[in-house]
């Protein structure tokens, strides 16, 4: 899976993405060497988990879906639950952590 | 198929010290050969500094940056030793670095075959006991630089160089001659091993001389018929042991030439013992199915400008040219002779390389790469840049054109770096159960009486006092006494082609440079959190 085929999501698909999937939304920035990184290890963890779903927010694009998940930094992944943001982290880290915080999400 | 690998480490040995990487006035032949007979590796560079981080790269093949700097072996981590079990390879580890011993470090583990010579640096309290009947601590120590050190941190504090300088004379005093100086006992050992080694079988053999670390006491200094061959003329005292701070104040220009030639010397003894061990592995016909990787963990600052940035021995975090670059130097058959490899290489590319030659192939967790590809004509890039730092203080980058260095804000403060650094992942109630570490506790009690002079004496001394000995048993782990986090306030930029040894930061003439080697700088340190 290339980075290209994460679902960029505005302020309305960013609802109904929630509202119809279970997966990790990461919140990023297009120049942010952390966020490229962050997109790499989301790919490893689809590999591992290939029912998970993924989508991104570009924050600087729409500042009104990180106020709305309350997110406020960059790199920040929201796990993705029944409908819910259930959890949020944010840094930089790799595929096991990034899957045990889904899975404990 | 029989391969072997001999890896022989040298402490602190600055790659612009051997002959082989452009230094003409210093003799060392045998590295200089093993550079002709193999590939010499001009772009090498440690990540995470110093010893122990270096070593743990190495050993481990990963990164140690961004997690972790002083810290114990993991049970996570997979070392080549450990690989190395259940298979038909002998291993073995001759050594004088005290860093492997340091109690619940495990750096030892694994090896079937263990020879540690005592007496280096952190394990000097060996020697104690021992009476100092035969030397004068004075004759060691130029007097301006007590008065130079007392001005800035007290007299009580200034006599810190008296203990430490005392205890290595209490073992050199039984010493007879350069064969019995650290680097020549640990070579024997290593050539022992290799006359006794079950050839039928595979060996690992990692030799790790502490030498030419400090103190810097080659044979000229206990030989009355030698000069100091590379400054005859001298006429001051031989200062084996120098303040570890800055020297502005506590040493002249000469007296810091001298130690600098001092050190030279004790460069061309370790010279003289990897040709002992060469001539060894030639006359058991080991060349012929052995890879010879000679390496260092971190060079050595010892002085102004291009020599140390101000500053003697390692007690910053300052990852600058002439601590982080090191020689690597590479010989083994199917290996053309006297190449000279450009690629970025790092220290935790000597596990994958190590690990392929036996045979064993590199595991999954190692980020370094093998460097036989390139060795062997295969590729001609390893890395597109170098990355090195101390955990947590800096991080810097290197790449053909330029170098930069970002700095990490903390408080500077001296017992900062002993705790977070060098301390923070031990327990070390072990030594309160057991009473410490020989005269340790009273020794605890001494130095906090010092302190506590120092203290009244002279406000300065409370920042900077050298607080290396605490309660918990702090000072066992540390590397040299007294180290300060303090960092440089604003990145720093280099033009490397002019300027490869740091002096002139142009960082404000070329902000754009300077973003973009940062945010390579950060994506790097981010990959490898993430891997």
């Amino acid at each position: 899976m290339s980075d290209t085929e994460l679902m960029n999501l505005d302020t309305a698909g960013f609802k109904s993405w929630v509202a119809s999937h279970d997966g990790i939304i990461i919140f990023h920035k297009k120049l942010c060497p952390h966020c490229k990184v962050m997109r790499t290890v989301l790919a490893k963890v689809k590999i591992q988990i290939p029912e998970i779903a993924l989508a991104t927010v570009d924050s600087e694009e729409y500042p009104e879906i990180m106020a709305e998940a309350s997110v406020e930094h960059v790199p920040t992944l929201c796990a993705v639950k029944g409908g819910q943001v259930q959890d949020r982290q944010t840094g930089v880290f790799n595929p096991k952590e990034t899957i045990a915080f889904y899975k404990k999400a | 198929m029989i391969n072997n690998v001999i890896v022989v480490m040298f402490d602190s040995l600055q790659f612009n010290y051997v002959g082989c990487y452009g230094n003409d006035w210093i003799k060392t032949p045998n590295m200089d050969r093993l550079a002709r007979e193999g590939a010499m590796f001009e772009n090498a560079y440690v990540e995470g500094l110093p010893t122990v981080p270096a070593r743990r790269a190495m050993h481990t093949g990963r990164f140690t940056l961004p997690f972790a700097g002083w810290v114990p072996l993991s049970s996570e981590d997979t070392t080549i030793a450990d690989l190395c079990w259940g298979r038909p390879i002998d291993t073995a580890l001759v050594f004088d670095c005290p860093m492997y011993r340091l109690p619940k470090f495990g750096y030892t583990r694994g090896f079937d075959k263990l020879w540690f010579t005592h007496g280096h640096e952190a394990d000097d309290y060996f020697y104690e006991k021992d009476p100092l009947i035969h030397y004068n601590v004075m004759d060691f120590v130029e007097e301006n630089s007590v008065e130079g050190y007392a001005k800035r941190f007290g007299q009580k504090g200034a006599e810190y160089i008296f203990g430490e300088t005392s205890n290595y004379l209490r073992q050199r005093q039984y010493w007879n001659g350069e064969e019995d100086r650290y680097v020549h006992r640990t070579m024997t050992k290593a050539i022992e091993y290799l006359e006794t080694v079950d050839r039928n079988k595979q060996f690992f053999l990692w030799v790790d001389s502490f030498d030419p670390h400090e103190p810097w006491d080659p044979p000229s200094v206990y030989d009355p018929d030698m000069k100091c061959p590379y400054d005859p003329d001298y006429k001051g005292k031989d200062v084996v042991l120098p303040y570890p701070e800055m020297v502005e104040g506590l040493y002249t220009d000469e007296q810091l030439h001298h130690i600098r030639m001092l050190y030279a010397e004790l460069v061309t003894l370790c010279d003289k013992n990897l040709g002992r061990l060469m001539r060894t592995v030639r006359r058991l016909g080991l060349d012929e199915n052995t890879l010879v990787i000679m390496v260092s963990d971190h060079g050595e600052p010892m002085g102004k400008g291009e020599h140390g940035h101000g500053l003697m021995r390692k007690v910053r975090p300052w990852p600058y040219e002439e601590l982080a670059h090191i020689p690597l130097i590479i010989r083994g058959p199917g290996i053309e002779p006297g190449q000279k490899i450009k690629s970025y290489v790092q220290s935790p590319d000597i596990a994958p390389t190590v690990c392929e030659w036996l045979g064993i192939g590199a595991h999954p967790d190692m980020q370094g790469k093998s460097l036989l590809p390139v060795l062997k004509g295969e590729t001609d890039k390893v890395h597109d840049f170098c990355i090195s730092g101390y955990y947590p203080y800096s991080w810097s980058i290197y790449t053909d054109d330029w170098s930069y260095i970002h700095w990490v804000p903390n408080t500077g403060a001296v017992d900062k770096m002993s705790k977070d650094f060098y301390t923070a992942n031990i327990d070390s109630d072990h030594l309160l159960a057991t009473g410490g570490k020989g005269m340790f506790h009273e020794k605890v009690a001494a130095q906090k009486e010092l302190m506590e002079a120092a203290k009244l004496e002279n406000n300065v001394a409370q920042e900077h006092y050298k607080e290396g000995i605490s309660v918990d048993g702090a000072a066992q782990w540390t590397c040299t006494p007294g180290s300060s986090s303090a960092v440089p306030e604003k990145d720093e930029l280099y033009d490397r082609k002019n300027d490869p040894f740091q002096q002139k930061n142009v960082l404000d003439e070329n902000p754009d440079v300077a973003k973009k080697l940062f945010d390579m700088l950060r994506e790097r340190i981010s990959e490898l959190r993430a891997s």
